[in-house]
C-alpha cells in the first residue's frame, strides 16, 4: 500500500532528525576531507585523504586506539562474567528479588560524571581506599596518578557502573526459559551447574553476544571518565580515542582532522558490527548505547 | 499634580533615552566580577553614556570561548589575553595592530615585548605575574635546618627539601607537579632559565631545549623527586596550607589563601634559587595579561579608551590586591605604598625583575605541548633528562620547519 | 519456580547482599559525606564521628556558586526537550508503524543505524553549524540535538505495531482526520509506551555530557553534569564537600525517576535487546 495520508506525523521528528542527525553526519564526512580551522575560515582547503593518512601515520592515534582497545579487552570479560553470575543469582531468588534487582541496576541510571566524581573521592590520596590500605599496614596507592594504574582504576570504575545494566538484560533472557525445561532437567538428575551449562547458556547466548557487542561499542566511546578524572594523563596512559578526538577538535581546532578521526571510529565500530552479524546472522538490533 | 506628572515624565523619558543610546562595550576578562566591577563602575561614572558589559572567563575554558566567539563572528570588543595565548591569535590575524595608537603609552608600561610580534604591537600590557618559592619555616626548623637562611642556590633547595622529607614525619619536602601536563614547563623552565638555558634560540628558528644548561637543570630538578609530593598544583597548595609540604612554587594568590585558611602558618616567600653562588640568575616564570581588540569589534575606539583606563596602576592595583593573580604592568608599580605593608607580596615584585616568559612564537601551543610531554616522560622516569630534552629538540624543530 | 525458590540458600542471599551493597555503597558514601562537616574526606572511625550532620556544603554551593544556575539550565532543557521528544516519538512512531509510505524502510534503517553509531561523529559539525547560526551557548543548542534522537521513535513504532489498529481504522472510515485520530485515539492509548520513552528520554537528557560540553562556552549556560565536571577541575578540585554535594544534587532527580519508574527504565533497556 502506498498511502501517504497519515504519514505527516513523521514530519516533526523527521525534520529534526534530518537537520541534527543526518545532515551533520554527512557534513562530518565532507569536513574530514578538509583542513578546517574555525578561526580562519578563509584558509579552508580541500586535502582529500590527507587527514586519514595523517591519522593512520600518527603515533598519537595509534596510542589512543591501543589504549581504547586495552580498555575494551580488559573490561569486557570481567563485566560479562560478573553480569552473567549476578543474573544467575538474581534468577534463583524469589523473596527480595525486587530489592536486589533495583539496587544492582541503579548505578546504570546515574550520570557518568557523578560516578566519576564519587570514585575520584574514593581514589584520592587521602581517600577511603588509601585509608583502608593504610589501616592494613600497606602504603598508599596512587590510583589515578600512577601511569600504570590510572587506566585500570578507570576500568574498575566502569565495570562497577555497567555490571548491573547487563545483569538485568541477561536476567530477562533467563526468564524467557520455560519452567518445564528446568523441571525436566531436574528430574533427570542434572546438577545446578550442568543445568546452567547445558540449558541456560545456549538459551541466553544471543543476549550474551548482544551484551558483548553493546559493551564493546560503548567502551570504544568512553570520554567522560577520562575528562573528569585524568584528562588523558598521566603520561597519556588514559588517552582514549574520543578524548583524542575532542582534544584535536577543541584545543587545536583541527576540525577537519577530528572529523576524519570520528569517521575512523565509525569504521572501527562498524567493523565490529559486521563481525557480530556473522556470529548472530540477524538484523542490526536496536542497540542502546549509553 | 500635572507639573509633577510632567517632571516625572521627562525624568523617565530622559532615563529611557539614555539607556537606549548607551554605548555598550563588551569586555571579557579573567578576574572575579567582584574584583573588577568597582573599576568598571568608576569608568562608567567618568564616561556617562557608556556601559561596560563584563564577562568573567575561566582559565580552563576561556580560550575555547574566545575562539568560538571569533569563529562565530561575534568577538568581544576588549579582551584580556594570556601571553601564551597571544601568538596564535596574532598569527591568525584576528587582533588589530595597536602600535601607533598606543605609542604614548610606551614609556608608562612594561611588557611590550610579550605583546608584540615581528615589531608590531597587538596587545596592551595590563598585568604581569610570576611565581616564587613558598617555604614552611616551621618544617625547616623541625628538620633542623636554618629557617633564617633563605634558599639561595640549588644545593640549598635540595638540602632543605631532603631534610624535611627525611626528618619531618607526614611531610614531604617539595611539590613537584604531575598529572597536569599543561603547567609543567612553568615549573621547570625557571631552573633552566636561571642556568642560562632557553626553549628557542633568540631568532626563534631553532630549538635549544637540548642545551647543556637545560640538561643540567633538568637533572637537578629530577634529583628532587625522591623528596617530592607528586601531584597537581591544588593538592600541593592544600598540602602546604595544612603544613604537610615544605616548599611549593606558587603565586601571590597563595598568600591570600593562607591568610584565610591557615593564618597561623609561619612561612616565607623567597626568590627562586640560582644554580650556584656566583652563577646564573634567580629566574622564574613571567606571565603577562594583555588587552587586545579584535578585528571583528565595532567599538574599537571605545575599547581602546577603556583599555587606557584599565592599565593605569591605580585601577589595576585593586584587582591585584583582591585576587593576588598578577600586578599592574606599569613602570611605576613599585612606588605603591601597598608593598611596604605587605612585604611577602613585594617579593614577587623583586622576582619579576629576573623572570622570563615563554617565546612569542605563533606555534607556541604546539611547542608547549612538546615541552610538557617530554618533561612529563622525564618526571615519570620513562626517559633520562638528556633523552627527553633531545627528543624535544627534534620534535620542536620539526614543528618549526613545517608550514 | 517453586522448587527452585525453596532451594535458595543463605550463600546466594549473602552473595546478592554483598553485591547490592557494593552497588549502593559508593552512592551512600557520596550522600553521607555531602551531609557532613568540613572539607576532608572521612577515613578513620574518628573521622566519621566528627562528620556530624550539616547542610553547609549544600548552602555553600547553592548560594555562593554557579551550581544553582547549572541545575536551572538542566531543568529548563529537560522540561522542554523531553515532552517534545515524547510527542515527536509518538507521532513519528505511529506513522512508521501504520503507514507504508515510500521511503519508510529507509527511515527505519537510518534511525536504527543512528542508534548504534557513535554520536561523537556529529559533535564537530553540530558545533560549527550552531556556531554559524549564532546559536552556540544558548538553550536551543542544548535542546535541539535531543529532538533528533531515534530511540523513542523506534520504540513507539514497535509499540504501535503490537497495538491493534481496529479503532483507528474504524475512525478513519467514519471520516476522522489523521490528526484527530492521532490526538483522540492513539495518544490516550499510548500511556505505557510514552512512559518508557519519557523516562528514558529524561535520563538521557539529564545526564547528557559531551554535546552540552562542546555546545556551551559560558559558565551561565552549562548544564549540571558539565558544570559539575568543570567545577571539579577548578580550584574547587579539593573541596570534596562541594563536589559530593553537587553530585548528590545531580542524582536526586534520577533517584526519584528510578523510584517511580523503574519498570519503565528497565523496559527501555530490554527493548533494546529484543529482536
Amino acid at each position: 500500500m502506498r498511502r501517504l495520508r497519515g504519514a505527516q506525523g513523521l514530519a516533526p521528528w523527521g525534520l529534526f532528525f534530518a537537520a541534527f542527525g543526518i545532515f551533520p553526519l554527512v557534513y562530518a564526512l565532507a569536513l574530514s576531507f578538509l583542513a578546517y580551522n574555525p578561526l580562519r575560515p578563509d584558509l579552508v582547503r580541500w586535502v582529500g585523504l590527507d587527514n586519514y593518512i595523517r591519522a593512520l601515520q600518527s603515533p598519537s592515534f595509534w596510542h589512543a586506539l591501543r589504549t581504547t582497545v586495552i580498555f575494551v579487552v580488559g573490561t569486557l570479560p570481567v563485566t560479562l562474567t560478573l553480569a552473567y553470575t549476578v543474573s544467575g543469582l538474581l534468577a534463583s531468588v524469589r523473596r527480595g528479588a525486587g530489592f536486589f534487582r533495583a539496587a544492582i541496576f541503579f548505578p546504570a541510571t546515574l550520570s557518568m560524571v557523578v560516578i566519576a566524581l564519587v570514585f575520584k573521592s574514593l581514589y584520592a590520596e587521602e581517600g577511603l581506599l588509601n585509608g583502608w590500605l593504610g589501616a592494613m599496614g600497606l602504603s598508599r596507592v596512587h590510583w589515578l596518578q600512577d601511569p600504570a594504574l590510572a587506566l585500570p582504576s578507570i576500568m574498575l570504575m566502569d565495570i562497577w557502573a555497567s555490571v548491573g545494566y547487563y545483569a538485568i538484560l541477561i536476567l530477562a533472557a533467563r526468564k524467557t526459559l520455560p519452567e518445564e525445561q528446568f523441571e525436566a532437567a531436574r528430574l533427570e538428575g542434572l546438577t545446578r551447574l550442568q543445568i546452567e551449562r547445558r540449558i541456560v547458556l545456549p538459551h541466553v547466548r544471543p543476549v550474551l553476544l548482544f551484551v558483548v557487542l553493546l559493551n564493546t561499542i560503548r567502551s570504544f566511546q568512553i570520554f567522560i571518565e577520562v575528562f573528569v578524572l585524568t584528562r588523558g594523563g598521566p603520561l597519556e596512559s588514559t588517552l582514549t580515542l574520543v578524548y583524542h578526538l575532542y582534544e584535536r577538535a577543541f584545543y587545536h581546532f583541527e576540525m577537519g582532522y577530528a572529523s576524519a578521526l570520528a569517521y575512523l571510529l565509525l569504521l572501527v565500530v562498524g567493523a565490529i558490527l559486521l563481525v557480530q552479524r556473522r556470529f548472530l546472522g540477524g538484523d542490526p538490533m536496536e542497540a542502546r548505547a549509553r | 499634580m500635572a507639573a509633577v506628572a510632567l517632571l516625572l515624565g521627562i525624568a523617565l523619558g530622559s532615563g529611557c533615552a539614555k539607556s537606549s543610546s548607551k554605548n555598550v562595550i563588551v569586555f571579557w576578562q579573567f578576574s572575579p566580577l567582584a574584583a573588577i566591577q568597582p573599576v568598571l563602575d568608576r569608568y562608567e561614572a567618568a564616561h556617562p553614556g557608556v556601559h561596560v558589559r563584563v564577562e568573567q572567563l575561566t582559565w580552563q575554558s576561556g580560550r575555547e570561548k574566545i575562539v568560538a566567539a571569533i569563529a562565530a563572528g561575534r568577538p568581544p570588543d576588549l579582551c584580556e589575553l594570556g601571553s601564551t595565548f597571544l601568538p596564535g591569535l596574532v598569527a591568525d590575524s584576528t587582533l588589530i595592530d595597536l602600535t601607533d595608537s598606543t605609542a604614548n603609552l610606551r614609556s608608562d608600561l612594561v611588557g611590550w615585548d610579550v605583546s608584540s610580534y615581528k615589531g608590531r604591537v597587538y596587545g596592551i600590557p595590563w598585568m604581569l605575574g610570576t611565581r616564587a618559592l613558598f617555604v614552611n619555616d616551621n618544617l625547616v626548623n623541625e628538620a633542623k635546618m636554618d629557617a633564617g637562611a633563605p634558599i639561595l642556590t640549588w644545593d640549598d633547595l635540595r638540602a632543605k627539601v631532603q631534610a624535611i622529607s627525611e626528618r619531618c614525619p607526614g611531610a614531604r619536602g617539595f611539590g613537584m607537579n604531575a598529572g597536569e601536563r599543561e603547567i609543567l614547563f612553568k615549573k621547570f623552565m625557571p631552573f633552566a632559565w636561571g642556568n642560562g638555558g632557553n626553549i628557542l634560540d633568540s631568532a626563534m628558528t631553532r630549538s635549544v631545549m637540548g642545551s647543556p644548561q637545560n640538561i643540567e637543570a633538568l637533572q637537578f630538578y629530577l634529583s628532587l623527586k625522591p623528596y617530592s609530593l607528586l601531584d597537581r598544583q591544588e593538592m600541593h597548595e592544600q598540602a602546604f596550607i595544612k603544613g604537610r609540604l615544605g616548599v611549593v612554587i606558587s603565586g601571590p594568590w597563595l598568600i591570600r589563601k593562607l591568610a584565610q585558611e591557615a593564618p597561623k602558618l609561619v612561612y616565607s616567600v623567597q626568590l627562586m634559587p640560582q644554580p650556584a653562588k656566583n652563577r646564573g640568575t634567580h629566574a622564574s616564570f613571567a606571565g603577562a595579561e594583555v588587552l587586545g581588540i579584535f578585528r571583528g569589534s565595532k567599538k574599537k575606539d571605545a575599547a581602546l579608551d577603556l583599555a587606557r583606563f584599565l592599565v593605569k596602576p591605580e585601577n589595576t592595583m585593586p584587582v591585584y590586591i583582591a585576587t593576588g593573580n598578577a600586578f599592574p604592568a606599569s613602570v611605576s608599580v613599585g612606588t605603591d605604598t601597598y608593598w611596604d605593608r605587605f612585604p611577602q607580596d613585594a617579593r614577587f615584585l623583586d622576582q619579576l625583575k629576573t623572570a622570563v616568559g615563554p617565546p612569542l612564537h605563533p606555534k607556541w601551543v604546539q611547542i608547549e605541548e612538546i615541552v610538557n610531554g617530554e618533561l612529563e616522560e622525564a618526571i615519570y622516569g620513562k626517559k633520562t633528562a638528556e633523552q627527553a630534552l633531545h627528543s624535544a629538540d627534534q620534535r620542536i624543530d620539526a614543528v618549526l620547519a613545517s608550514p | 519456580m517453586t522448587a527452585r525458590a525453596r532451594r535458595s540458600s543463605v550463600p546466594v542471599y549473602a552473595a546478592l547482599g554483598a553485591i547490592a551493597l557494593v552497588s549502593l555503597a559508593p552512592l551512600l558514601y557520596m550522600a553521607r559525606v555531602s551531609l557532613g562537616r568540613g572539607g576532608d574526606l572521612p577515613v578513620t572511625p574518628s573521622d566519621w564521628l566528627a562528620q556530624g550532620f550539616s547542610l553547609e556544603h549544600y548552602r555553600a554551593i547553592l548560594t555562593g556558586g554557579p551550581m544553582a544556575r547549572f541545575a536551572l539550565n538542566s531543568i529548563v532543557v529537560t522540561v522542554v526537550a523531553v515532552p517534545l521528544q515524547v510527542l515527536f516519538a509518538a507521532a513519528a512512531g505511529h506513522a512508521l508503524a501504520r503507514v507504508r509510505f515510500v521511503g519508510r524502510g529507509v527511515f527505519l534503517a537510518l534511525a536504527t543505524a543512528f542508534l548504534i553509531l557513535p554520536r561523537q561523529v556529529t559533535l564537530v559539525p553540530l558545533y560549527l553549524l550552531l556556531s554559524r547560526a549564532g546559536l552556540l551557548d544558548t538553550y536551543l543548542a542544548l535542546i535541539l540535538p535531543h529532538l533528533a534522537d531515534p530511540f523513542g521513535v523506534l520504540f513507539m513504532a514497535h509499540y504501535y505495531q503490537t497495538m491493534s489498529a481496529e479503532l483507528e481504522e474504524a475512525a478513519r472510515t467514519d471520516g476522522w482526520s489523521s490528526a484527530a485520530i492521532f490526538w483522540r485515539i492513539v495518544l490516550p492509548l499510548s500511556g505505557p509506551g510514552l512512559a518508557v520513552v519519557g523516562v528514558n528520554g529524561f535520563l538521557i537528557t539529564w545526564n547528557a555530557f559531551l554535546h552540552p560540553l562542546v555546545l556551551t562556552t559560558s559558565e551561565s549556560m552549562r548544564t549540571l553534569p558539565v558544570g559539575l565536571a568543570l567545577f571539579a577541575q577548578s580550584e574547587y578540585a579539593v573541596d570534596w564537600g562541594a563536589l559530593l554535594a553537587g553530585s548528590t544534587l545531580a542524582t536526586l532527580p534520577v533517584v526519584v525517576a528510578f523510584a517511580f519508574f523503574q519498570r519503565q527504565i528497565v523496559e527501555g533497556v530490554l527493548k533494546g535487546s529484543s529482536r
